[in-house]
């Protein structure tokens, strides 16, 4: 007791002492110090980032506004020289805003709407562009969509400016109350609205009705329906496990188990039953394979085994041998590889159809190739399963000579095919494939058969580990 | 006695605030330094591909994992053996240009234009100097005294070799393509593979192959940014861009399956979202069409 109370007394006189209270403060100082400039340096990055996304909201509006004045301009035009401009500086307009739009803390749902329509705003703009640069005068039916899009945009600039105004009045948008979003807000009763919140337009923009027109963004696209199966029979499970032995090779498989099945009642999805593969030599599952409810087909497999490689290298010629053997093996014909490519061991080789000398681009299935032991550890068919079918092909009206003289003269040919080619909006154009060099760079310029119109120029990025083949 | 202990306290205090300065700052900014040397502790894609190269040759029988460890160590001073490279362990410019790396600026490529060539190329060398005005002859296409005079007054200008020949740097420089290969990431195989590795590791390979795919879906979604790049750092889409574990340098699994999302395999069949079900906290995400389920992550349309 009487040791404790000496300690006690022993610690307060030596803290009393001068030297060491000017020691606490010091220290003291120092602590409080560094948690002011921690304190200071927070609140810099977070005014950095607010200023960020005011910037960002400030750029939307603007580009908003800039669209929508653009929009009414172009109803007055007539010739297509007359409105080609304008829907250039739209389609720039519009990709601008939705990029500003997009980097904003916004909530997926209350802007994903208004983000789709600038998409599809920009991307309709280009397709016109285009339209009119051919010398096309718009439809009626491209009118009618000009106006509906006219409409959506200034119900966004308007609540864009809605906010502008909010701000004009003193309130500020806290973005970090943005960010985590009306949701729980909206579930309050009488909930408040924030300022800066876009729900509003996303409850107008919901009933966006399809737009259909000439580009990647179109609504089209999602709709579009499997082309090589749509027509054929709906496959059990037990059957889809038959088409994984025939693919694989039953010899070399221990069992099989279906992992997953795609519920029907999705729309735009193509249905499938998937199933993981044990090998013989394995003890677990290394393959993965979806084949399609409709029609039994295989959509994809992937063997992701971790192989010690040998050493041994295959030649990309032996590689493609063997996925041509693997090809025919299992039912697609006349396959031709059209481009290499070199992952770490492996090599993914490009196949379209040729039917009739002309290669078949849009039906493309990919294989991957073990450089090691030449085993196909990977297959893909999206797009075979998506567009294959009996085409029927235009007249050719160009002759190839004609083809050849719409292009730059001193592009050095090498060879010439004819193929169909997909464009971005999944359009399929019958070309002349024109392979050669320009200022020692490999390109591809493809040339309409019926307009002559110059379609598509893919520069080939020469690169150690991709090869075009010729 | 006592002041001993007041040093000690004072140097207590002075290690805490900074290690804790440290830390912070650490936390921050947390940038990696690209250097033309790797050893010990580097980190990143070219680390990768010196492991990658070494395997497939056989001096390297650890992960491809893009640390540079131990095992990475003791595979470069083999090569550097065998090679007659000094023995160092360090791969330098000299090892990794005999490994087949490119470090940038030392490609011995291509053609190289000087006196009397003559072509389009040479057209286009003249027509550039003219624009910069270092060059007033005439667009003729022939590399003659007017146009290795502006050449030089060029390589000057810009710090290049003088020479008056114009070889791959100053067409470089020139901004004509010179048809040499680059080891570039165009299609940001890392930047992917990193994503993939901070949302998804743990998971099985055709869940990682999964995310990856969701990403290149939304690229091409409207809804969505419409670069890789947009899409992984749109505000609050990602938890692994929030808490920054993208930062984080990816597996051989990750990258293996970035390659295999780009190529176009997509086990989810087109979906845009993705959630683990015993985490999600938001209730909208419930109402989109769930497609699939991979591992722990349920993905939907």
């Amino acid at each position: 007791m009487g040791e404790k109370n000496n300690k006690l007394y022993d610690w307060k006189k030596r803290l009393s002492s001068v030297h060491m209270y000017s020691i606490t403060m010091v220290v003291l100082a120092l602590v409080l110090g560094f948690g002011i400039y921690q304190y200071k340096q927070k609140l810099n990055y977070r005014q950095y980032l607010q200023n960020r996304f005011q910037q960002a909201f400030y750029e939307a509006t603007t580009y908003v506004d800039n669209v929508d004045n653009l929009l009414a301009k172009i109803k007055l035009t007539k010739e297509p020289e007359q409105s080609a401009p304008i829907f250039a500086q739209i389609w720039k307009d519009a990709a601008a805003a939705q990029e500003n739009l997009g980097e904003l803390p916004y909530q997926h749902a209350s802007v994903s709407s208004a983000l789709k329509f600038l998409s599809q705003l920009s991307d309709f703009s280009f397709s016109m562009t285009n339209k009119a640069i051919d010398g096309l005068q718009l439809d009626e039916e491209d009118w009618e969509k000009v106006s509906r899009l006219q409409m959506y945009a200034q119900t966004l600039a308007k609540e864009l400016n809605d906010i502008k105004k909010d701000i004009n009045d003193g309130k500020r948008i806290d973005w970090e109350e943005v960010e985590k979003g009306g949701e729980e807000k909206l579930g309050k009763e009488g909930a408040v609205k924030i300022t800066g919140s876009l729900d509003e337009v996303s409850k107008q923009f919901q009933d966006m009705p399809q737009l259909i027109y000439d580009g990647p963004f179109s609504d089209h696209i999602e709709r579009m329906e499997p082309r090589m199966i749509r027509d054929k029979k709906k496959i059990t499970k037990e059957e889809g496990k038959k088409v994984v032995e025939k693919f694989i090779g039953k010899d070399k498989i221990a069992s099989i188990k279906q992992t997953g099945e795609t519920d029907t009642k999705v729309e735009h999805t193509i249905p499938v039953y998937s199933y993981e593969v044990v090998l013989k030599d394995q003890k677990e599952p290394t393959i993965a394979i979806d084949v399609t409810q409709q029609g039994g087909m295989v959509l994809w497999m992937l063997n992701y085994t971790d192989k010690d490689t040998s050493g041994k290298e295959l030649t990309l010629e032996e590689a493609r041998k063997k996925a041509e053997k693997f090809l025919e093996e299992r039912n697609y014909p006349n396959m031709k590889a059209s481009y290499y490519e070199k992952v770490d061991g492996t090599v993914v080789i490009n196949f379209a159809p040729q039917e009739n000398n002309v290669i078949m681009y849009p039906d493309l299935i990919k294989v991957k190739v073990s450089m090691d032991d030449g085993e196909i550890i990977g297959f893909e068919s999206l797009g075979y399963i998506m567009m294959h079918h009996d085409r029927k092909l235009p007249k050719i009206k160009l002759s190839q000579e004609e083809a050849k003289n719409k292009i730059k003269q001193d592009f050095k040919i090498k060879k010439v095919n004819l193929a169909v080619i997909p464009l971005e909006s999944k359009r399929e154009v019958l070309c002349y494939e024109f392979k050669g060099e320009y200022e020692n760079n490999p390109f591809i310029v493809y040339i309409n058969v019926e307009s002559g119109k110059q379609e598509k120029i893919l520069q080939i990025i020469q690169n150690k580990d991709s090869v075009l083949t010729q | 006695m006592n002041t001993r202990r007041v040093i000690l306290i004072v140097l207590f205090f002075t290690m805490l605030i900074s290690t804790g300065t440290a830390f912070f700052t650490e936390y921050i900014t947390p940038d990696a330094v690209e250097t033309a040397t790797y050893t010990w502790g580097s980190e990143g894609a070219t680390v990768r591909e010196i492991q990658t190269k070494l395997k497939q040759w056989g001096y390297y029988n650890g992960t491809v994992d893009g640390k540079y460890g131990y095992q990475t160590w003791l595979a470069v001073r083999k090569f550097q053996e065998k090679n007659g490279i000094k023995v160092d362990g360090i791969a330098g410019p000299a090892t990794l240009s005999k490994i087949g790396i490119n470090t940038g600026g030392t490609t011995t490529s291509n053609k190289v234009y000087s006196w009397g060539a003559r072509g389009e190329t040479v057209r286009e060398i003249q027509r550039r100097l003219k624009n910069w005005g270092y060059y007033d002859g005439s667009v003729d296409g022939i590399y003659g005294y007017g146009t290795w005079a502006a050449v030089r007054k060029f390589q000057q200008k810009n710090g290049l070799k003088v020479d008056g020949v114009a070889g791959t740097s100053t067409l470089q420089a020139l901004g004509i393509p010179t048809g040499s290969s680059q080891s570039s990431d165009s299609r940001n195989v890392y930047l992917l593979a990193a994503a993939i590795y901070g949302e998804a590791r743990g998971e099985p390979y055709t869940g990682q192959v999964a995310v990856g795919a969701v990403i290149l879906n939304r690229v091409r979604h409207t809804s969505f940014p419409n670069t890789i790049a947009g899409v992984i750092y749109q505000p609050g889409a990602f938890d692994a861009v929030r808490d920054g574990q993208i930062n984080l340098t990816p597996n051989e699994t990750a990258y293996k399956a970035a390659s295999d999302a780009l190529n176009g395999w997509d086990p989810t069949g087109g979906c845009i979202y993705y959630w683990n079900p015993a985490t999600a906290t938001s209730k909208w995400i419930w109402s989109r069409p769930i497609i699939t389920q991979i591992g722990k992550h349920v993905f939907a349309k």
